[in-house]
């Protein structure tokens, strides 16, 4: 059984006759990292952590199944043992004084036990290189620093499946360097992560799967090099600069099938040639 | 961002005897204090009771210029209370002057009794600077939620210091935005500056209710007050310095209400 599952899935918010995801389905295994793209990705972000169709107002149909926990059924608080989520501005997600305030509230919501929540703040805070941090207050840090704290507080949930909505929109080069190297830790920890974000040169070395979301329909899902090669013509998807210059240049010089999608591969492709 | 009201007890990690109290205890010290302050008008008494905070800000280590910088936030209120009993009292004059053909009456007692209202009015400021000074919010709240209150009423006020900041930040940045289109609030004089206001308050409210909303979800998506019961990371211990402080603190206030009901002061 996949650890994420969507069957059918359609939503419209309240008060709008347009439905912004529909009878949408596909499946994401444990460990996997996914990308969103198009209209309506964050609307899906939302049906999986529970938040539609618990919290946000509109008429939900379908399944959306996340450990076998069926999210229409279960209780947000249930589901949010099982997904963790980290919005895109870090200022509304860090709702206490210091970093370790923050990081302990999903804890002790949660009803963790007081002597676990060392053991786990501790592993959470290392995992997104903040330990020095610990005692910092929220508004001092910078907009790298509020992201991490706020995936450290998601991290010591434990939950299994963390889930981002644009985590680095807000963000400058720097603070976004600093989170995708998160995550690419995430991915080697095994995390399974679902993340809605707008920087292909990051992303595409990280994902497993892409998925192309076109007015409410599930239009593709691939891998990286599948998923690019299959959209090479749609101007609304943003490329990695190596990618868009392999399609530019792949019938004009015969550069092979593999898709370059890092500096890296583009350098040993165009070298060869 | 009124750093004052936490600095302390943030920043140097319970550094005071205050500060290493439970804050239950600091509860029971502030509310016996407000009685006191407001069992007495007595001038002498008051005058008293500062000297007493005074020294407990200069010897518990607080930071004396944040902590006392609030007294000087209530001065021109002082002053106009001062001034408006002086001259409304009708006893004990002690002046008379003419002003624009009006009869102005000076009154001692005025003077006194105004006197003792400012400085009662300084005295709950410098009482509740301290308060917040040495007791950290977040054992605050854990306080005020082991005494029964639900805590998401508890932790209203947690919610509300992490906020400011950010909610003066948006306000700077609404203020530099108006005044690079030439709307300039900083160099008018206050009374305009107070209506010039009013506009910039407009995106900052939408702003504030936006915001909360996605803070709202966020909250909810980390299980907030999904629970009947909560754990707590933070301990809260009581001492034999807390059983000291609350018994001094009720025989102090039991001793100025009967005092002063007696009329010795």
């Amino acid at each position: 059984m996949s650890l994420i599952e969507l069957e059918n899935v359609s939503f419209r918010y309240s008060g709008t006759s347009r439905m912004i995801l529909e009878d949408v389905s596909f499946s994401i295994e444990e460990g996997e990292f996914v990308a969103v793209f198009g209209e309506g990705k964050s609307t899906l972000l939302m049906c999986l952590c529970g938040a539609i169709p618990h919290l946000l107002p509109g008429k939900f149909s379908g399944h959306v199944r996340v450990d076998g926990m069926d999210t229409e059924t279960h209780k947000i608080a249930e589901i949010s043992r099982k997904v963790g989520v980290v919005l895109q501005d870090p200022e509304n997600q860090l709702f206490n004084l210091t970093v370790e305030g923050d990081v302990v509230f999903g804890m002790e919501n949660l009803q963790v036990p007081p002597e676990d929540m060392e053991a786990r703040m501790v592993d959470a805070l290392q995992t997104v290189r903040m330990s020095d941090f610990r005692r910092r207050m929220s508004h001092e840090l910078s907009g790298g620093q509020k992201q991490r704290a706020a995936i450290a507080s998601v991290l010591a949930m434990e939950s299994k499946i963390l889930v981002m909505d644009e985590p680095t929109r807000e963000l400058d080069p720097m603070g976004t360097e600093e989170v995708f190297e998160v995550l690419g830790r995430l991915k080697q920890q095994g995390k399974t992560i679902v993340i809605v974000e707008n920087d292909p040169e990051h992303l595409a070395p990280l994902a497993d799967k892409m998925v192309l979301l076109r007015d409410g329909h599930l239009e593709l899902v691939a891998e990286p090099r599948e998923f690019y090669r299959r959209i090479k013509d749609d101007k609304r998807i943003r490329f990695p600069q190596v990618t868009q210059l392999y399609f530019q240049l792949e019938e004009k010089m015969g550069l092979g099938s593999k898709v370059p999608l890092t500096l890296e591969e583009g350098v040993e492709l165009f070298s060869r040639v | 961002m009124p750093k004052f009201l936490f600095a302390s007890a943030l920043e140097k990690d319970a550094a005071t005897f205050f500060s290493r109290l439970h804050p239950t205890t600091m509860l029971i010290a502030l509310g016996c204090m407000v009685v006191i302050i407001f069992s007495t008008l007595n001038f002498l008494a008051l005058v008293g009771i500062l000297a007493f905070l005074f020294l407990i800000v200069v010897f518990d280590g607080m930071p004396k210029q944040s902590t006392f910088t609030v007294l000087l936030v209530v001065i021109p209120l002082c002053v106009f209370i001062t001034l408006i009993q002086a001259l409304t009292d009708p006893n004990q004059i002690i002046a008379r002057f003419d002003l624009f053909g009006m009869g102005i009456l000076v009154s001692q007692e005025g003077i006194f009794l105004g006197l003792s209202i400012t400085l009662r009015v300084a005295l709950m400021a410098l009482t509740m600077t301290m308060f917040f000074t040495v007791v950290h919010p977040v054992k605050l709240t854990r306080a005020l939620y082991d005494m029964g209150m639900p805590f998401k009423f508890a932790y209203t006020f947690v919610l509300a210091l992490r906020f400011l900041p950010l909610i003066l930040d948006e306000l700077a940045t609404i203020n530099n935005a108006q005044k690079s289109r030439g709307y300039d609030i900083d160099r008018v004089n206050p009374a305009i500056k107070v209506l010039k206001m009013f506009p910039l308050t407009i995106p900052l409210i939408l702003g504030a209710l936006k915001r909360a909303d996605t803070i709202a979800l966020a909250m909810d998506l980390k299980a907030f007050d999904a629970y009947p019961k909560r754990t707590f990371f933070i301990a809260l211990q009581k001492g034999s310095a807390d059983t000291v402080v609350r018994a001094v603190s009720v025989v102090a206030m039991v001793f100025f209400v009967v005092v002063t009901f007696q009329g010795i002061l």
